[in-house]
């Protein structure tokens, strides 16, 4: 793609990359813990809510986006978005990790993706976004009942697909996260 | 959602190998296979030392396949710790798959779903018909009691290999997987014996069969999988368009 990617290890780098994507593989309380243990919290909440600076979380690393999460126990997120993250069985029909590929629905224009389109992307998650903002709501999926898969405020994007895992489509909408926020 | 078309990759050492009953009798090189028409990949290593030769080899190899590759990966052979998981993620593994043909120890696979998710983890199970086997032997278990028996613990898919019909084109096994959809509502994935676009549009439809694997097929016909798709597809399976 053109880029340089350096790995993060400390707070302050946190800050002073131009692009910043958090993956995420595990649970909710382990990763919250981990980011608790290395002063990320208060360096991401400024990145994202304060400096405002093109952040992309991609599932788990989306989940911590918000401000509750119950995948280990109830545990705090870093509270960029309201809402919580709750076990998908809570709120769909169906019992079963939402695992596989599936046809997202754009709500409203994202990541160069038109709204009312469609487009199928990787999942792999047993946990949901419950957002308390519907505006903050740009895509949704229908597996045993509707529910949001992307959320953004400011230059921040939660995806809780797997973008770098979904061939053509992915790859357009990290190419578009690495155009956003460049003056 | 889906269902998947999982090309399965075994890795002798790191070489594509070809299996037949579990046996591998045969060895291409990498280029045989094209990974951009499948849903996901899957990697197995076969290998019957599983030391540190064996995981660069393999590593070597999938790095070599996945290069220009943005598709979701899973790995397997040999897992009995979170150190065997660690050095899959560190391949690049989304999913790990552990083989739980014969008793396990519950505390790990637990562990893993702790630590790594549920959705991470894919449970395997070897079989001939409706019993638990290995490469050597068939046991009287049946299968669908331990199915029973892993329960929830089997992460978020259970992967179906049939002993008997690897390598042999003759279709997967649909009966043992309708078996199991009586006793379990836990998705499947079928491996072995596919030979043509019918038998995976059959396995398809078959109650809680979420995906099939193929393997050798590329390797004896001049069929790709890029062609089995548009075949599916005009039968209305319900597979993605790539």
């Amino acid at each position: 793609m053109g880029v340089s990617v350096t790995p993060i290890d400390s707070a302050s780098e946190v800050l002073s990359v131009r692009h910043l994507i958090i993956p995420g593989v595990g649970s909710f309380q382990t990763a919250m813990q981990h980011l608790k243990q290395n002063g990320f919290i208060e360096s991401l909440k400024e990145r994202c809510l304060k400096r405002k600076l093109p952040t992309l979380g991609i599932c788990l690393g989306a989940q911590i986006l918000l401000e509750e999460g119950h995948e280990g126990g109830i545990s705090r997120g870093i509270g960029v978005f309201e809402g919580t993250v709750e076990r998908s069985d809570i709120h769909l029909s169906t019992p079963e990790s939402h695992t596989g590929w599936d046809t997202v629905e754009i709500v409203r224009n994202i990541l160069g993706f038109k709204a009312h389109t469609r487009a199928d992307f990787f999942f792999n998650h047993d946990y949901i976004f419950v957002p308390k903002e519907t505006s903050e709501v740009y895509a949704t999926v229908h597996h045993g009942g509707s529910f949001p898969v992307i959320l953004k405020k400011y230059n921040t994007y939660a995806i809780q697909f797997h973008p770098e895992k979904s061939q053509t489509s992915g790859l357009s909408m990290i190419r578009a996260f690495l155009r956003s926020g460049n003056v | 959602m889906f269902k998947r078309i999982i090309g399965l990759v075994l890795l002798d050492q790191g070489v594509v190998s070809r299996t037949r009953n579990f046996h591998s009798d045969y060895q291409y090189t990498d280029e045989f296979i094209d990974t951009r028409f499948f849903d996901e990949i899957a990697f197995i290593n076969i290998s019957q030392n599983h030391n540190q030769e064996s995981y660069d080899k393999f590593r070597n190899t999938v790095e070599n396949l996945m290069r220009d590759s943005q598709l979701p990966v899973s790995m397997g052979g040999g897992i009995r710790s979170i150190d065997d998981i660690e050095r899959f993620r560190l391949f690049g593994a989304d999913r790990y798959i552990i083989n739980q043909t014969s008793i396990t120890n519950d505390q790990f696979i637990s562990r893993v779903i702790e630590i790594y998710g549920k959705s991470s983890v894919i449970s395997s199970i070897s079989h001939s018909g409706e019993f638990i086997a290995s490469r050597r032997y068939v046991s009287t278990q049946s299968i669908s009691d331990r199915v029973a028996e892993i329960g929830s613990n089997c992460g978020s898919e259970i992967l179906l290999n049939s002993i008997e019909r690897d390598g042999t084109l003759r279709g997967l096994d649909l009966e043992t997987a309708k078996l199991i959809s009586r006793v379990s509502k836990a998705p499947l994935i079928l491996s072995g014996g596919v030979g043509n676009a019918t038998h995976i549009d059959d396995a398809l439809k078959v109650n809680n069969v979420v995906g099939v694997t193929t393997s050798n097929i590329y390797h004896l016909t001049t069929t790709t999988v890029s062609s089995w798709r548009s075949s599916l597809l005009s039968n209305g399976a319900n597979i993605r368009l790539i």
